[in-house]
């Protein structure tokens, strides 16, 4: 059943995919890869998993300030190729960027590459196969790969972020098409990312932070977590992070700790609030690593402390989550571009409403 | 919200910047809000160049504010 007559304009393209995808390239409206066609029989069936009218605005898409209504997400979540249980997720993720805290007017506008990251914590991971695991960030899943695309359709058709014409970003990135994952809680020694910032276990949430990219940190050297913590330190603290052109107190950064780093950390005694202690420390980087002539311009913002340019302020600037597969061996690390804080919103999944459309992990996976 | 207040008000950007920044001024229900380009990028200047810039464009900045809008 219909939850409301849509409002968007209807458009006669035929059934032909290659005719679809290549109008809706036409029109400015695509990503470059293939698309759904948004009939209005896919577009209702987006809709029964929600409980929202059509009309409903879920925030207001910066920089062209679009209000995203539950129609208009919807439609993009087709296009993205979204299943309807994934719905739920997408309509969060929209709300969970327009947080003015998240700033995604800079984000859609900056020279930076920066995107948002998703990241999925709670039930709703298992009951929408989002892959936690192996290959989390990228070729591995529908769902992580679809409710990521379908978020920047929205930001391109509703708000705007048009590459060149509005969005001034020098190289874009892969992870401006998706970037989507959860966090492997079960494969973690700590509680769980969204309980540490005050959910319950069995809340799911989606937490939106700025990624400039995905900076592997390889190590094979450290045996004890200590020595980790060290190399995962001194491997972000680079002259050429964005993250080191705002001022020290803005922004927050996410490291992604694979199973393995985090057992071997959490098995020497650290813990989350000591690790990001030690992060906020070990990433105080000494300003001889700068050119000399750029020590009058750091000095003038007051970013030197002691000889020293730290790359933070408070150590809960520090986000630590435990993801990716159990071969071991890599933390990630999501560079901030500096100017936003990583917003967290819980959801819930209307599985009535979904029609039982919902595609269960096998256990192993998660 | 300065032209809001009653307050002349008007934008200076970069060049790149310019169309970001009519994009804004509309959503914001001000499609001719006053805008002053200057060339872009302004950050790795000298500041004796963004000085005599500055010098350069700002009767003009000021002509802008006292335009009606």
């Amino acid at each position: 059943m219909a939850r409301g007559s849509l409002v968007s304009e209807m458009r006669a393209v035929g059934d032909d995919p290659a005719a679809v995808f290549a109008y809706v390239e036409a029109q400015g409206w695509g990503d470059g890869f293939p698309v759904i066609p948004p009939t209005e029989d896919r577009v209702q069936a987006m809709l029964e998993a929600t409980p929202l009218p059509p009309a409903h605005v879920v925030g207001v898409v910066e920089p062209r300030r679009g209000e995203a209504t539950v129609e208009k997400i919807a439609i993009n979540a087709v296009l993205a190729g979204c299943l309807p249980a994934f719905f739920p997720a997408v309509l969060a993720a929209v709300e969970t960027v327009c947080e003015p805290r998240f700033n995604l007017y800079a984000i859609n506008s900056t020279t930076c590459c920066a995107t948002p990251a998703l990241m999925l914590n709670g039930p709703a991971r298992q009951r929408l196969g989002i892959e936690c695991g192996y290959s989390c960030l990228g070729q591995s899943a529908r769902a992580n790969a679809t409710i990521g695309r379908a978020l920047r359709l929205v930001m391109r058709n509703v708000g705007g972020s048009i590459p060149g014409a509005v969005s001034k970003s020098v190289f874009g990135q892969p992870g401006r098409v998706s970037l989507c994952f959860g966090e492997w809680e079960e494969r973690s020694p700590w509680p769980p990312f969204h309980v540490r910032r005050g959910f319950a276990a069995d809340e799911s949430t989606i937490t939106a932070t700025c990624a400039t990219g995905t900076q592997d940190i390889a190590d094979i050297w450290a045996e004890t977590g200590e020595e980790l913590v060290w190399v995962l330190a001194h491997s972000i603290e680079w002259i050429g992070n964005n993250k080191v052109l705002v001022k020290q107190e803005q922004g927050d950064m996410l490291l992604l700790l694979c199973p393995d780093f985090a057992h071997k950390i959490a098995r020497d005694g650290i813990d989350v609030p000591t690790m990001q202690r030690m992060l906020l420390e070990w990433t105080r980087a000494p300003i001889e690593r700068w050119h000399r002539a750029h020590w009058p311009k750091l000095e003038a913002r007051g970013y030197v402390e002691n000889g020293r340019v730290p790359l933070a302020r408070d150590p809960e600037q520090f986000l630590i989550a435990v993801a990716g597969g159990e071969s071991g061996h890599h933390a990630l690390y999501f560079c901030t571009f500096g100017l936003t804080w990583t917003v967290t919103k819980r959801f819930a999944l209307d599985v009535e409403a979904s029609a039982g459309e919902v595609c269960e992990l096998p256990a192993e996976r998660v | 919200m300065c032209e809001r207040a009653g307050i002349p008000a008007a934008v200076v950007v970069t060049s790149v910047f310019e169309n970001l920044g009519r994009t804004a001024a509309r959503a914001q229900a001000y499609p001719d809000l006053r805008m002053l380009v200057l060339p872009h990028p302004m950050e790795s200047r000298p500041e004796p160049e963004v000085r005599a810039l500055a010098a350069a464009r700002f009767a003009e900045l000021v002509g802008l504010l006292a335009e009606s809008v």
